[in-house]
């Protein structure tokens, strides 16, 4: 699990807090129709901008902008191809329940991997994470 | 920096156009004539284009390969909800690729949500100072469609923007869906709306 900086701490505390009064607001104060619309939309675009800005734009500039994939990236790299070997013509398994063939984990709404035709978990679904049989190298 | 690709310009037309007939199919029940109709339609455009394009640019702003595809099954049981009374509008999804860490999935995933939180949010305010009564209720019904749109996206199911953000961190997941959860109950048009 992901864990939050003090700031992002402090930017959840006051958002809940302010959804705690959006809520007081349009039950126990009565005003007319315009200044709750005005109330009620304006303290939601504030919350939201304030979302936005601490958990998306600042990680973003933080973050300079740089691909984690330049580092491996080389000329000799990109002339590399792998090539894909074309998926057996069966009946795709239409399964909704079951647990993953990679981690045994029980995934109620998983994904049929369009390679091997087998059912995965959401975190192994890519050919690439449970080491697929249907394509190589 | 951020790129777009044709196939993209012509799925996120179609899917766009998608998305207006099913809203428009949900509106009749609350607009009298064709032109009311027909604006409602043309300013629900921005919910869905702008939720789609933030996923994008965020997945583009933090180093990923990010595009919009049109998914042909999803986008005909889309077409198809317009007949029914419960609307599901899937017609397609952003596909990132590259290697990312679990938060860097979950920022790019609240990003369409908050959008139309924000998106919402402006509509209302707009709706406080509209002077004739079909205007009122043509802005406020679409901003109950986009903070409709950010709940049902934020349930925590597999495929949605919620499983995804529970995953990154459960707090901001509480913080964002009881958000959407109470712009929808109260808003003027909503269940426990007043």
């Amino acid at each position: 699990m992901y864990s939050l900086t003090q700031q992002e701490q402090l930017v959840v505390v006051i958002g809940i807090f302010s959804v705690i009064l959006l809520v007081l607001e349009t039950l126990f104060f009565s005003a007319s129709l315009m200044e709750r619309s005005l109330f009620f939309g304006g303290t939601i675009i504030g919350v939201s901008l304030i979302i936005i800005f601490f958990f998306i734009i600042q990680p973003m500039r933080s973050q300079g902008r740089k691909s984690p994939y330049d580092q491996y990236y080389t000329p000799r790299a990109s002339s590399f191809r792998p090539t894909i070997i074309p998926p057996p013509k069966t009946v795709k398994k239409t399964v909704m329940k079951g647990s993953c063939e990679y981690c045994g984990k029980k995934e109620l709404m998983g994904f049929t991997c369009s390679y091997c035709n087998n059912y995965f978990c959401a975190e192994h679904r890519l050919p690439e994470k449970h080491e697929c049989l249907g394509i190589r190298r | 920096m951020f790129s777009s690709s044709p196939t993209e310009k012509r799925d996120l037309i179609i899917g766009t156009s998608i998305f207006v007939l099913v809203e428009m199919s949900f509106a009749i029940y609350y607009t009298n004539t064709l032109i009311e109709l027909l604006i409602l339609g043309i300013l629900t455009i921005p919910l869905w284009l702008f939720h789609e394009l933030a996923h994008k640019f965020v997945a583009q702003g933090n180093g990923l390969i990010s595009d919009f595809r049109l998914d042909p099954n999803m986008a005909l049981f889309s077409l198809f909800s317009i007949l029914l009374p419960i609307k599901i509008i899937a017609p397609g999804v952003v596909l990132s690729s590259g290697e990312y860490r679990l938060d860097t999935a979950g920022r790019i995933s609240i990003a369409g949500p908050l959008t139309n939180i924000l998106i919402g949010g402006i509509f209302l305010v707009f709706s406080a100072f509209m002077p004739v009564n079909w205007a009122v209720v043509i802005f406020s019904l679409v901003s109950y469609f986009s903070f409709y749109l950010a709940w049902f996206n934020m349930l925590p199911f597999n495929g949605l923007d919620g499983a995804k953000v529970l995953r990154w961190s459960q707090s901001i997941f509480i913080l964002v869906f009881s958000l959407s959860t109470v712009t929808w109950l109260f808003h003027p048009l909503g269940i426990l709306g007043f």
